[in-house]
């Protein structure tokens, strides 16, 4: 029953996700709770190999400052890794502010040399938003690396904007045979989505960015520490 | 600022975050509640829980011509903390209005989108509030009218009151609940669980916490918004129904760099199934350049998240405008961020509660702070037993 005093406060809005997949709801279940005996044991362990290898937690400890003064990272890059490791997408800095070209350069010196796979993550959707070459190399860079999916996935996204032209479709084909759905569904859709365009319009087919070299053929394709 | 807020907060609601913009703030004490008229409960009406003991009750809802469905229930003297969770399948619910005799605790007529502290509510799946949620919240002894609204059906619309009558005190119970083939590179759920219980040991809770491990089938590549992160919710249902579930994804499909989602501040604890039943994290979001999990950043995400889900904001939000509705907990301003980008961070806060478990982003070093009553809070939880 719908609030009919009081229409205004119903979330109409967000109904679209209201919807009642009954069948999910009897999703089976496999709890397989696990001996309290054996994480005793792996507590153990754990606390005698602290004791043995003592810098084995400021290694593994969420200090590292130090990650972005990394030789070649651009002065003010440390500040901007802070913000992006925000705990929620929504505190996250918004595009329209990071159109600096400095900004942009930090952005691109986390999203490849970042200790954190969010922070590289993060910096390559917030790059979806510039379409410099240098980016653009970039990203293809990413897309050409056997970085964790993740962040190809990232950097899938940060190509929505781009023309779909040969170097593209080619990433675009291969990102749709990944098993990770994070990368094959989005490589799908474009690719069905232009198929279709490309039936009505064919002359719209694989039209080629204006620097039709393909940037990432020059670099190394490799670019993951 | 308000309007802001208060789409942020809808919007996360809506996908069952678990973070919260938050108005008010300590520096300025607890916005006062409205006052309400004379009420009093019928002779019918019960009284909650057992002295002595920590109950789980529920009620049916039952919607009149208006949308609202009423349930008066008797707080005795000795109630220490109340869970209220609104119950409609999928739905969206929320409280329309709870008060008692001179007091309205909640009154979504006035406050539609949740603005007013201290507790922020407005609706969600499986709507939830907890008494008390700072110092001033404890629920007084007599008549307590709650009233529900749901935006569906309302058919098997259930009102659930976990009801606590004795001190603080017990075990916080938590699962960590392996999704599908979801993998953690270089690490193990048994590894994390360790981590988890040194991160909240770490807290100073004065409580013991035990964390399990367990499994569900489902895709490991949920979307945050929408059914599936919603029937993942409902897809655990352990046999201890205060047990907290937390959800190990691989990552979801939709919100690549989501670390991880409560279900509510508060979610819908000790009602295994509902829509808010429970932390969501992501593996993948937790990832290294060599590509193995950070175990210890993903316990902090994993207890901050059930901060969350037990019913705490972060203590300051990113612009240092808004904190939490907790007199105790630190407050770091604007005028710390020293650096001018417009956000506060943990190091330029790390005096102010930066370096508190809920901190609104991580720093450069470990985050196991909490309040004395952010710790009470957490402790009065009606599924600490």
């Amino acid at each position: 029953m719908t609030s009919k005093r009081h229409p205004s406060l119903r979330p109409t809005s967000l109904r679209a996700t209201s919807l009642r997949p009954t069948s999910l709801r009897s999703t089976s279940l496999s709890t397989s709770l696990r001996s309290t005996a054996l994480r005793s044991t792996l507590r153990l362990v754990a606390l005698v190999l602290a004791l043995l290898t003592p810098t084995w937690v400021s290694a593994q400890s969420p200090a590292e400052g130090a990650n972005a003064a990394r030789q070649g990272a651009p002065e003010g890059t440390e500040a901007l890794a802070m913000r992006l490791r925000a705990r929620h997408v929504r505190d996250l800095p918004r595009p329209e502010t990071l159109r600096d070209p400095a900004d942009l350069a930090r952005l691109r010196w986390l999203a490849e040399h970042h200790r954190w796979l969010v922070v590289r993550t993060r910096a390559l959707l917030l790059l979806a938003h510039d379409p410099s070459p240098d980016t653009r190399t970039l990203v293809l860079r990413v897309l050409d690396s056997t970085a964790p999916a993740i962040v190809r996935a990232a950097a899938l996204r940060a190509t929505e904007a781009w023309a779909l032209d040969a170097m593209l479709r080619t990433r675009l084909e291969r990102a749709a045979r990944e098993g990770d759905p994070r990368l094959a569904e989005p490589a799908r859709l474009r690719l069905s989505a232009a198929s279709t365009t490309d039936a009505t319009h064919p002359s719209a087919a694989d039209s080629t960015h204006p620097s039709a070299a393909d940037p990432a053929d020059s670099i190394n394709p490799s670019p993951t520490d | 600022m308000q309007e802001r807020l208060a789409l942020t907060l809808l919007v996360l609601i809506a996908s069952g975050g678990g973070n919260v913009a938050c108005d008010g703030g300590n520096g300025d004490g607890p916005a006062p509640l409205p006052d309400a008229g004379p009420l009093s409960c019928p002779a019918s009406a019960p009284t909650l829980g057992t002295a002595g003991e920590v109950t789980t009750e529920s009620f049916p809802l039952t919607f009149d011509e208006t949308g609202v469905a009423a349930v008066d229930v008797v707080v005795p003297e000795d109630l220490t903390s109340l869970a209220l969770v609104a119950d409609d399948g999928l739905e969206f619910t929320a409280f329309w209005r709870v008060a008692q005799d001179g007091r309205i605790w909640i009154d979504l007529e006035t406050d539609p989108d949740g603005l007013r502290t201290p507790f922020f509510h407005t609706w969600n799946h499986s709507a939830s509030v907890i008494f008390p949620i700072h110092e001033t919240s404890s629920l007084a002894p007599g008549c307590l009218r709650i009233e529900a609204l749901s935006d569906g059906a309302g058919v098997g619309a259930t009102l659930h009151v976990l009801a606590r009558r004795r001190a603080e005190g017990g075990t916080l119970r938590v699962d960590l609940v392996q999704v599908g083939a979801t993998e953690l590179p270089g690490a193990t759920l048994d590894a994390l669980a360790l981590e988890l219980e040194t991160v909240v040991d770490a807290t100073g809770l004065p409580i013991a916490i035990e964390v399990a491990t367990a499994s569900v089938d489902g895709d490991p590549f949920p979307r945050a918004e929408g059914d599936i992160a919603l029937a993942l919710r409902g897809s655990y249902r352990p046999a201890d129904p205060n047990r907290v579930p937390i959800y190990v994804i691989q990552g979801f499909r939709d919100e690549l760099d989501t670390l991880g989602i409560a279900g509510g501040i508060p979610g819908a604890n000790g009602v295994p199934g509902a829509a808010s039943a429970g932390v969501i994290v992501a593996v993948d979001a937790h990832l290294t350049e060599d590509g193995e999990v950070d175990v210890l950043l993903m316990a902090e995400t994993t207890a901050h998240e059930l901060g969350h889900q037990l019913g705490l904001f972060h203590t300051s939000e990113a612009e240092g405008l808004d904190h939490d509705p907790l007199g105790d907990t630190p407050e770091c301003d604007a005028d710390r961020d020293s650096d001018g980008d417009g956000t506060v961070s943990a190091e330029e806060c790390e005096e102010r509660g930066g370096r508190n478990l809920m901190f609104w982003v991580s720093g450069d070093f470990s985050q196991r702070e909490l309040s004395p009553w952010q710790r009470r809070v957490l402790a009065l939880s009606p599924v600490v037993r």
